[in-house]
């Protein structure tokens, strides 16, 4: 039947790709339905994308896209059921990757929520594998420089 | 970088909800599946240079007719039932009826008189009114851009809003840019007296969101900063000319989830307590005093939630409700499907709670015991109430599985369904 072994591998890589496009969008029910519409085209393929190198990379890749899209088609987010969100724990953290440049961003997420290899992070980014790491080299240091200022900020402030 | 490491885990180690029921993908991926065998079709036919061959296959493929049965066959049997019945959404033109399961947004000027967006929610395409309390609707004109919200106080004067805010005082036929200081989030009218709350990027810090003030109904604007609030996705709430509340649902560690007070018209703003241990989902105000606020856990399908009464405008709070906050027992009858998201208090006995993803609940008894008022399986839609009345509509928006369309409550507890809707 075509489809096997597709429900084991939803179950096993959901949580990381909805945690992934959570961070990336801030927004649960965007983050949901985006997720749950990649992971629909992953089931209607799911014999060419089971042989994939990086199915779980090629399903971000997917359901950012997604994002997108949603939001240009959009003036705005719903209002309704539209519930933003950080994640619970180190949310200045996370408000500081937040305002990377949005390359650096979605590397850093990919990277440290997804726990991505370089070449996962290209393939879900659409950028050459060598990009990624002078990527999130820049990204590290921007987020050095980011905390260093909040500190900062904070020490005077305090 | 381990520090990254580290908060990566905890995201991952809390998830932000659990996995769509694999029943519940299924038909999606059926009629993926038809979708692109239709178009396959479609191709090979008119490649032999049959066009006419080509549309009736495809025209049977798209109802299912073909055997498409490449899923799970054992569980859910191929049949032409599976394409849900639907319609097109696209451009009206002026006068012509909207179906009430694609309005959204709305916003009445009174009991009669209504706005709304048509078309996907979230994703408007074009303006829509009623003069019937929300029975029938029909296009008017295009949608203004930018412009998520509407809030009309006559037939003729209303405002469009989040992230731009424009203006119309000719019932939305055409619409004047205001130029506010960065995007809008919320915003709140009673009378000639407007009130905005203008937020801040992230790339700003500190961060501040301002609220923006008009008091001849958008010709002049004041504007101060509200201390005390996180930046990012406040909310305003309006008592009346002097007081108001704006929270906010995150916002960096310390300042996450936030509530402000006013009560000398946005002079000055006190930071008052946020109940909810994680996001709160809603707050609506009775009035200067009596509070009431949700809370709701990370997830889409079930979620715990807490239900709060405050009755000092938010100095101290009363948990009057919750569900599924394991190991702590349940108090009260809350619903556990679908997370928080609006909450209209009507008064302070009665109050309306939507779940994203959930059902339409009232309670009747001060917050306790919640029951369902209308059950679309699917809600993500919009709720409304008319200023200073008990009067609410909600509005499926597309987002139904069963019961579509506009429903109205003029106490606020009995729904009727006043316009069917097709279901999507």
């Amino acid at each position: 039947m075509e489809g096997e072994g597709f429900e084991a591998w939803y179950r096993a890589e959901h949580p990381r790709v909805l945690g992934i496009v959570a961070a990336l969008t801030g927004r649960r029910d965007l983050a949901v339905d985006a997720t749950d519409e990649a992971f629909v085209r992953a089931w209607a393929r799911w014999s060419r994308v089971s042989k994939m190198d990086a199915p779980g990379a090629w399903t971000v890749k997917v359901a950012l896209n997604v994002v997108r899209r949603a939001q240009r088609r959009a003036t705005q987010t719903p209002t309704a059921g539209a519930e933003t969100i950080v994640p619970a724990t180190d949310p200045e953290l996370w408000a500081l990757v937040r305002a990377l440049p949005p390359q650096q961003r979605s590397a850093v997420v990919l990277r440290h929520i997804g726990g991505f290899s370089h070449a996962e992070i290209a393939t879900a980014i659409g950028v050459r594998e060598g990009t990624v790491g002078s990527t999130l080299n820049a990204a590290h240091k921007k987020l050095r420089d980011l905390l260093a200022a909040t500190e900062e900020e904070a020490g005077i402030s305090g | 970088v381990d520090e990254l490491d580290r908060a990566g885990a905890a995201v991952l180690a809390s998830p932000v909800g659990e996995p769509t029921p694999i029943d519940r993908l299924r038909p999606r991926v059926r009629r993926r599946v038809q979708r692109r065998r239709a178009i396959v079709a479609v191709g090979v036919v008119l490649a032999l240079g049959l066009p006419t061959v080509a549309i009736a296959a495809a025209a049977r493929t798209d109802r299912g007719a073909v055997d498409v049965h490449t899923i799970d066959t054992a569980r859910q049997p191929p049949t032409t039932a599976t394409t849900a019945p639907t319609h097109a959404l696209r451009t009206l033109p002026r006068g012509a009826r909207v179906d009430p399961n694609d309005v959204f947004s709305m916003s009445f000027a009174d009991g009669q008189h209504g706005f709304a967006y048509y078309g996907s929610l979230g994703s408007p395409l074009g303006l829509a009114a009623t003069n019937d309390g929300g029975a029938t609707w029909r296009a008017i004109g295009a949608a203004p851009k930018q412009a998520s919200d509407l809030e009309f106080t006559s037939v003729d004067d209303g405002w469009a809003f989040r992230p731009d805010r424009l203006v119309t005082h000719d019932g939305g036929r055409t619409w004047t840019a205001t130029h506010p200081g960065g995007d809008v989030d919320a915003l709140d009218v009673i009378g000639s007296s407007v009130w905005s709350v203008v937020g801040c990027s992230f790339r700003a810090t500190p961060c501040v969101d301002h609220l923006e003030r008009s008091d001849d109904g958008g010709r002049t604007w004041r504007s101060t900063r509200l201390t005390g609030l996180p930046a990012g996705a406040a909310q305003l709430d309006r008592v009346d000319g002097q007081r108001a509340f704006v929270w906010s649902a995150f916002g960096p560690a310390g300042l996450a989830r936030a509530i402000v007070r006013t009560s000398d018209a946005g002079t000055s703003w006190d930071r008052r307590k946020n109940p909810c241990g994680r996001t709160l989902a809603g707050l609506s105000a009775v009035n200067g005093f009596d509070l009431w606020a949700s809370c709701s856990e990370s997830g889409a399908a079930t979620t715990g939630k807490e239900l709060f009464r405050s009755p000092d405008g938010g100095r101290t709070w009363v948990l009057t409700a919750r569900v599924g906050m394991s190991p702590a027992p349940d108090i009260g009858k809350l619903p556990i499907k679908g997370y928080g998201a609006d909450l209209i208090a009507i008064n302070d006995q009665v109050a309306i709670l939507t779940s994203g993803r959930g059902t339409v609940s009232v309670s009747t008894d001060a917050g306790r015991d919640w029951s369902p008022a209308i059950d679309f399986q699917e809600f993500l839609g919009s709720i409304t109430q008319l200023r200073g009345s008990d009067t609410v509509w909600v509005g499926s928006a597309r987002t139904c599985l069963a019961m579509c369309g506009v429903w109205r409550a003029t106490d606020g507890v009995h729904f009727r369904l006043i316009a069917r809707g097709t279901p999507y």
